[in-house]
């Protein structure tokens, strides 16, 4: 995660919170099982209300991403990788393949053209 | 008053009021040794030396004005800061002045006591105070156990006297704005020095009223007793304004 | 439980200074008092503390008068823009006689603050550059532990790397110690991620009194081409308005309905700074 942040305007801290400590934990930054720095340490390092932090943190818990072990600390759960890989691969569809294949259908483009698109796109970045 | 926290206040106080006793002791009891160690020097030639040592009560006195004048106000400042309330920085203030000038009453005769043991059989120097400049005539100003007893509670009036004014002006001045303070720094002395003898000598009403004065002068100087009572009287009265100046006075910075 | 500010006016001279200001300070968060110099902050802060007498109203801390009260007056601990230390007293003597006053005051702590802001403690608080000043009384208020702290423009005078510092042991003490923190100060940007509650104050009386939060609701943002920026807030309560040539920023009471909002326009959310400076314009503009 990145140390040193600017927070953006247009969404609350504790939403811009959640979504960093999701792609620590995507990225590997944060592994499973292992204990992550307390609400303390993440309201002190960016400079938020604990309160803030902790809703951030929460949202997490909430989703089972991470769970407390009392008088300890808070740890990732096991299989939230996979859990946010998934639900970030929906997102993706969402926001990405989706609008796509509706301009596409738009345009008139055809099933198999998008498809060559793909495997153009693909070939082209080297996947 | 169970809402009083008097006894960080008072440790406080205390703490810086017994320095400044310490530090004036040890300058008192330096001078008055060097005074008799020169005068002994000199005693050898035909008793060439007269002369007296007779200021510790009016330094004192003069010291705890001052120490009054500069104190009060840091006082009510640190004290402010720290959570504690006026009230209670008035009635340490007191507990202080009382001691200290206990205190200072009490060396201040151990002082004389020492002094007219060293000088005993010395003709024409003598180590004396205030109150026996008054009230005791004898040849060499010694002291029965009664006049040292009346001596200590005659210093004792004049230091809780002259602690309490040195706070009474301070707070006269911090209370008022500038134009009042002007007013009174010129019409205080100006009274005191021009229009007061001349009204006294000169207009009618001071016929009547200088010899009321006078009488009442005389009075205070007839015995030490009534000088105390005076003190008493005046130290209640300073007493009462000050903390009338001070019970809703606010609280600023110094500068 | 908590500061309560009943009905507080007061008057210098001629110039109302607090006009019937009442605000509830009771859980232990961290309040943001905020408003220009001379809305009446430090006086308030002042009547708070029992420093000045308010003309009319009264303050209650735990439910007790304050007046000449001890027991309320040593829960409350405040740093203002100036000491009440006498000037010759060295800092570390100021540490101790604070310690005498308040038994939880943590010494090693002020003094490990100290060493971390390189200020020498046996230095005269006279002798003090008014950053190393700020920073003296910043160290009292970080370890001095007591239910309610106010800190008057603690910042002062303090170049950015001491402000930072101040910011991240003050959250830290907070977040390890919960306690009801008041912060006045006019540097909204700084303190905005800090607050949970914001008390806004302009000209004596009290405009906003709400959790940050619901504060930062209260309005957004749309920004894009100018003309069409325009025509969307035709009829809108408009806060503020910035442009810079082609290109506006409006900043909007209400919520943002999406639906509405042309997509060429860009919903943002508003920030702290920018809601007040636009609440305290809407007067100027009337």
């Amino acid at each position: 995660m990145q140390l040193t942040v600017r927070f953006d305007d247009d969404r609350p801290i504790y939403i811009q919170l959640a979504e960093m400590l999701e792609d620590a934990i995507l990225n590997g930054a944060y592994k499973e099982e292992e204990q992550i720095p307390s609400i303390t340490e993440f309201s002190v390092a960016y400079k938020i209300n604990p309160a803030t932090a902790l809703k951030g943190v929460n949202i997490l818990v909430d989703a089972n991403l991470l769970y407390k072990k009392r008088g300890v600390g808070m740890f990732v759960a096991s299989g939230a990788r996979e859990k946010l890989v998934k639900k970030r691969k929906e997102e993706f569809y969402r926001g990405f393949v989706e609008p796509a294949i509706l301009e596409a259908i738009q345009l008139g483009v055809s099933k198999s053209e998008l498809i060559e698109m793909i495997e153009r796109g693909l070939r082209e970045h080297g996947n | 008053m169970n809402t009083m926290n008097i006894r960080p206040a008072f440790i406080y106080k205390f703490r810086e009021t017994i320095k400044i006793i310490v530090i004036f002791l040890g300058i008192m009891a330096a001078i008055l040794t060097g005074v008799i160690y020169l005068v002994s020097l000199n005693l050898g030639n035909d008793n060439a030396v007269s002369g007296s040592l007779s200021a510790f009560m009016t330094v004192t006195a003069n010291m705890l004005f001052v120490v009054g004048i500069a104190t009060i106000r840091e006082d009510i400042r640190l004290m402010m800061q720290n959570g504690i309330g006026r009230r209670t920085v008035f009635t340490v203030e007191l507990l202080l002045i009382l001691s200290a000038s206990l205190i200072l009453a009490v060396a201040g005769d151990v002082f004389i006591a020492i002094g007219h043991t060293v000088t005993a059989d010395w003709q024409g120097f003598f180590i004396t105070d205030l109150y026996q400049l008054l009230y005791a005539n004898e040849g060499n100003y010694k002291m029965s156990f009664v006049q040292h007893f009346e001596s200590i509670a005659f210093a004792f009036s004049i230091y809780v006297c002259a602690t309490l004014a040195g706070i009474l002006i301070s707070l006269i001045f911090y209370r008022l704005n500038k134009i009042g303070t002007i007013v009174l720094a010129i019409g205080a002395p100006l009274f005191f020095f021009v229009v007061l003898p001349i009204t006294l000598n000169r207009t009618g009403v001071g016929y009547y009223l200088k010899p009321l004065l006078v009488a009442i002068f005389e009075f205070i100087h007839s015995s030490p007793w009534a000088f105390m009572l005076c003190s008493l009287l005046t130290s209640i009265i300073i007493g009462i304004f000050s903390w009338l100046l001070m019970r809703r006075a606010p609280v600023k910075p110094a500068k | 439980m908590g500061i309560e500010i009943k009905n507080i006016t007061k008057s210098f001279g001629n110039t109302l200074a607090l006009d019937n200001v009442n605000i509830s300070i009771n859980e232990k968060q961290i309040y943001g008092l905020l408003g220009n110099n001379g809305a009446g902050k430090t006086t308030l802060l002042n009547i708070i503390t029992n420093r000045l007498y308010p003309d009319s109203g009264n303050v209650l801390i735990d439910g007790e008068a304050i007046s000449d009260n001890d027991r309320a007056l040593g829960k409350v601990f405040m740093v203002g823009e100036k000491n009440l230390y006498p000037e010759t007293m060295r800092v570390k003597k100021a540490f101790e006689v604070t310690k005498l006053f308040y038994p939880n005051f943590d010494i090693q702590y002020a003094n490990e603050l100290a060493r971390r802001f390189e200020l020498d403690t046996r230095k005269k608080i006279t002798a003090l550059s008014t950053g190393y000043a700020s920073i003296f009384r910043i160290i009292l208020a970080l370890s001095v532990n007591t239910p309610y702290l106010l800190l008057d423009e603690p910042v002062l005078g303090l170049d950015a790397q001491h402000r930072d510092m101040f910011y991240k042991f003050l959250i830290e003490k907070y977040s390890e110690n919960p306690c009801t923190i008041l912060i006045s100060t006019h540097l909204i940007q700084e303190a905005a991620n800090l607050i949970n509650h914001v008390l806004i104050i302009k000209n004596g009386c009290i405009i906003r009194d709400m959790p940050c939060d619901e504060l930062l609701e209260c309005g957004y943002t749309v920004s894009g081409p100018a003309a069409l920026v325009d025509s969307y807030i035709s009829g809108l309560k408009v806060l503020s308005v910035n442009s810079l040539g082609g290109l506006k920023t409006a900043c909007i009471h209400g919520k943002a309905e999406p639906s509405s909002v042309p997509p060429e326009l860009e919903i943002g959310s508003m920030g702290l700074q920018d809601y007040f400076i636009s609440l305290m314009n809407e007067e100027v503009s009337k």
